[in-house]
């Protein structure tokens, strides 16, 4: 079997379409869209086009955690154990086990509010963060960046279960949420136990999930603010073994994307006009 | 026949043809039997994409105004690119309630600026059963998880979205019934306007 798999080698079945994530981010309708008002930012039930928005993020939130169990799935098979400790591939086939749960979970849910397997495109930038050859780096880019927005779109969901009063997302998104806080804190701890003589490493892997965190924060689909549909939730981040510090780092961070982003706006009204 | 008119024509953000657009409209009118000496006009908001649904069905001075986002015609797995199903299921769905402005017992409704979620919901659930018998696909459960989140989740709310569905024909006093029937004529009226969307600001 190959080892390090290519995010464009994911396996899929006829029922999936792949979103190229350029299509995404050079969408002309973008510049348009800044300028309007389309409700609130969070998942509210007055929300226009509440039920599809909820619908469509449920879709995201179900290839997400494919694309979770592909990459700890790799992590058991792509290092030996002097680059992988055998607790650590332990751990990672426990996630396995979780992710395959939380699939089970979404594809229900996603039936649940309606829609079907690959109704939506996919997009696999998450798996891009779990590509990296170093298995601190991927630590880092999976269970502490890709996880820790699972944190923050299960804890949101759950609000939104809980605003509607809908007993079945509400409960599932609790279970879930539960996982990924041990997800995170497996990732929290690993990435401490393997750079315990190697500081230097440690820097880098966390530059590196600040790097993955800006990309997650979406240009401001994350943050602290009312104008951000996804919260970023502390309490659990920190139960998860993140300090106060890095959570106000992935504040400033999910800030910094957000501006980056109505940078972007604003130079592409510029040259419009 | 009066006449139909699409904008924008051309679209310049989404791979539409106002053509395709237009062929679809005079065909589904006629299928439904709309009055040939109304005058219709569709707008599609292109700028708004899926998954940013929103349509509006209303009479304004003896014209039928028809107004949609883009997302309701892109199709859902490809940005930008037209989808004809979702196109017919979302114009017959506006022509239904139009037609039911003009002549079908709703006449004393509400713009669809003023209607409260839940009656909007209610219309909702009636439209797609009589789309189901027109024989478009519409998916059942995605539009009861529609009516739920503005009826409630509960025994009672499915019981009346099931009836709404099967119903065949009702009238606006009848929608109003159920509104009260599941409670969701008690809740708040939303701060935000109806037509948000269409409005592009608060």
């Amino acid at each position: 079997m190959k080892r390090h798999l290519p995010e464009s080698e994911l396996a899929r079945d006829e029922r999936f379409r792949r979103n190229k994530i350029e299509d995404q981010i050079f969408d002309p309708r973008n510049v348009a869209l800044a300028d309007r008002d389309l409700g609130p930012a969070q998942m509210s039930v007055d929300r226009p086009a509440v039920a599809e928005r909820s619908r469509s993020l449920m879709h995201g939130i179900f290839v997400g955690e494919i694309q979770a169990l592909e990459g700890a799935g790799r992590t058991c098979f792509d290092f030996d154990e002097t680059e992988a400790p055998f607790a650590l591939k332990l751990d990672m086939a426990r996630q396995c086990w979780d992710e395959s749960r939380h699939v089970e979970i979404s594809c229900k849910l996603a039936e649940h509010m309606g829609s079907d397997i690959g109704e939506y495109g996919e997009s696999t930038f998450l798996y891009a963060a779990a590509c990296n050859p170093d298995p601190v780096m991927r630590l880092c880019g999976v269970n502490r960046a890709l996880e820790g927005l699972a944190i923050d779109v299960f804890s949101s969901m759950k609000a939104f279960g809980e605003s509607t009063q809908d007993p079945v997302l509400t409960f599932c998104e609790d279970w879930m949420l539960a996982d990924e806080v041990t997800h995170v804190k497996m990732g929290s701890d690993w990435l401490r136990r393997l750079t315990e003589h190697d500081l230097d490493r440690r820097e880098r892997a966390l530059d590196f999930q600040r790097t993955v965190d800006k990309v997650f924060s979406l240009g401001g689909f994350r943050g602290e603010s009312e104008e951000n549909p996804i919260q970023i939730t502390r309490r659990f981040r920190e139960l998860a073994g993140f300090s106060n510090e890095e959570c106000d780092e992935l504040a400033q961070i999910a800030e910094q994307a957000a501006a980056d982003a109505r940078q972007m706006v604003a130079l592409a009204h510029a040259s419009q006009s | 026949m009066g006449s139909l008119t699409v904008t924008p024509d051309p679209f310049d953000l989404v791979a539409f043809d106002a053509g395709v657009v237009r062929a679809l409209l005079e065909e589904l009118a006629g299928t439904l039997g709309m009055p040939t000496d109304v005058d219709i006009a569709l707008t599609i908001d292109e700028a708004v994409p899926h998954p940013i649904l929103g349509t509006m069905a209303d009479i304004v001075d003896g014209k039928i105004d028809l107004w949609c986002t883009g997302g309701c015609f892109e199709a859902r797995d490809r940005t930008r690119a037209f989808s004809e199903r979702h196109a017919r299921v979302e114009i017959s769905g506006m022509l239904l309630r139009a037609r039911d402005r003009l002549s079908g017992g709703f006449e004393d409704a509400p713009s669809d600026a003023d209607l409260h979620p839940g009656e909007r919901a209610a219309w909702d659930a009636y439209t797609a059963g009589r789309l189901v018998d027109l024989g478009h696909r519409v998916h059942h459960q995605k539009r009861i998880y529609d009516f739920r989140l503005q009826h409630g989740f509960t025994d009672a709310g499915d019981a009346a979205f099931e009836r709404l569905w099967t119903i065949g024909s009702t009238t606006w006093p009848a929608i109003q019934e159920v509104c009260v029937a599941t409670g969701a004529a008690g809740r708040p009226k939303p701060k935000l306007p109806g037509d948000l969307l269409r409005r592009g600001r608060h």
